[in-house]
């Protein structure tokens, strides 16, 4: 075997070898996205085939695996959403949520109800809130404050401008707050 | 500092995504107000929280899964095709609507007769594909038509669960595991040592390959990290093939993705089934069988 083809093995083998160390994230991405145990799974299965397909397109000196996995999931997902016509769209979502500018002032809500959120209590009612986020904001959040993605990198998996991501998470943060500080039993009123 | 950061700069402040040059002026304003650290305390433990409780309320991975990941993974470049499709989905949503099972239904109607007439021209013809010829041979040897497919199934399970072969009774050395087999099919059997053609001895033990009878399978690997797995099995001879003694029967010939050759001495079955057709006949020829080419 020549240098090159040796060399070429060695980094097909941490190439594979990295991508399913991010089995796990991929799954539970999908998990959460999907709600659907079964559909995650077939979804990140559907990843990784396509990952292996297209892996000569990967550059393993310029890139993190991640975004690029979590790339070709994102877009499963999407295929998969429009074939079972589940939403029509993820940017009429995104219309549909979409907040006019957030003065600064309402960032959080009102002051009074957020001082005394138990966090020590509050895992419930934090789960079904993101459950309860529109698409595009859950899926933005979960690769912000879940898998701990950049924003650069969300921009490049969802195919979105960065401000576009800034701007998402700042919702989904304002709705999140919003609906914990709503909830009497966690907010100590 | 009299301005105050607007909503973006405190959430890029928090994730830290902030230009430098307003870095100082926010945190001049946050020192300023106490509203503002009382906000940035919350949205810092909502991330945090967020993280903890979604990755708690995530099921495992399934083994299944897992065990097809890996699989998939370890193909070699120039099997990729074949192992992507041979890997099914999870779960097959087309079977839970009513209008896929009428189509699959209708499907296996069309199968029926459609396989009834060309198995008619087939007869008629004589033409014989060297598929065909495969498919009709193991047959006429009284093999079951899914033996490849259980091979196979037990061949990449045992490939993927590397500790599947931990039985106490089955030393992990070939030459010392006479005895544990002699005990087990109740005969001595010869299992010749490969790795004059490359293949190290994985571990040998108990597993279920044609009908209910007892069987061991033997796995072999490649020493030289090229992945190709052969897999031996063995069974005592019930009468469970209709070909005559020392005689192989090629269930999988060499194009097809898991080469397959089944054989019988006096006392027992001998089945082949390997993921690279050139290591199963480098095989073959080491137990003094061939594919007959």
């Amino acid at each position: 075997m020549s240098a090159d083809n040796e060399n070429g093995s060695h980094s097909q083998a941490a190439f594979r070898n990295a991508a399913i160390d991010q089995l796990e994230s991929l799954h539970r991405f999908a998990f959460h996205l999907s709600r659907d145990p079964a559909l995650a799974e077939d979804l990140v299965q559907e990843t990784y085939v396509l990952a292996l397909r297209h892996e000569h397109t990967y550059n393993r000196r310029l890139r993190d695996i991640r975004p690029w996995l979590f790339k070709i999931l994102n877009n499963a997902m999407r295929k998969h959403f429009r074939r079972e016509s589940l939403v029509t769209s993820r940017e009429d979502l995104n219309e549909a949520h979409a907040d006019p500018a957030v003065p600064n002032s309402e960032l959080l809500p009102p002051n009074s109800r957020l001082q005394d959120l138990d966090w020590e209590q509050i895992d419930d009612s934090l789960k079904h809130a993101i459950d309860a986020l529109p698409e595009t904001l859950r899926s933005a959040f979960l690769l912000f404050a879940v898998e701990d993605l950049k924003y650069r990198d969300i921009a490049e998996i969802e195919g979105i401008p960065i401000g576009t991501v800034m701007s998402r998470l700042s919702r989904a943060r304002k709705l999140l707050m919003q609906s914990l500080a709503s909830n009497p039993t966690i907010s100590g009123n | 500092m009299s301005e105050q950061p607007n909503h973006f700069e405190l959430i890029a402040y928090i994730d830290g995504v902030l230009p430098s040059d307003r870095r100082e002026a926010v945190e001049n304003a946050i020192a300023a107000n106490r509203e503002l650290r009382r906000q940035l305390r919350q949205l810092v433990k909502l991330r945090s929280c967020s993280r903890q409780v979604m990755r708690q309320n995530t099921p495992e991975v399934s083994t299944q899964l897992r065990s097809r990941i890996q699989l998939l993974m370890q193909a070699p470049e120039s099997r990729v095709a074949t192992v992507v499709a041979r890997i099914q989905p999870v779960r097959k949503p087309g079977w839970f609507k009513p209008s896929f099972r009428m189509a699959m239904a209708a499907g296996i109607v069309l199968c029926v007769v459609g396989g009834i007439w060309f198995g008619f021209l087939q007869e008629r013809t004589l033409i014989q594909s060297p598929a065909r010829q495969v498919v009709q041979g193991a047959k006429r040897a009284g093999l079951p038509a899914q033996l490849v497919t259980i091979a196979q199934a037990r061949h990449l399970n045992c490939v993927m669960m590397g500790n599947n072969f931990a039985y106490p009774e089955f030393p992990r050395v070939l030459a010392e595991s006479g005895p544990a087999v002699r005990a087990f099919l109740g005969d001595a059997v010869e299992i010749p040592d490969l790795t004059s053609i490359g293949l190290e001895f994985a571990g040998v033990g108990p597993c279920q390959i044609n009908g209910a009878g007892k069987a061991l399978h033997w796995l072999f690997r490649s020493t030289n990290n090229s992945k190709i797995n052969v897999s031996v099995f063995v069974q005592p001879f019930e009468d469970q093939v209709t070909f005559a003694r020392n005689t192989a029967c090629v269930v999988a010939g060499p194009t097809e993705a898991f080469p397959m050759l089944v054989w019988r001495s006096d006392k027992h079955v001998y089945y082949l089934i390997g993921d690279d057709f050139g290591a199963t006949s480098e095989t073959a020829k080491q137990f003094g069988v061939g594919f007959g080419l």
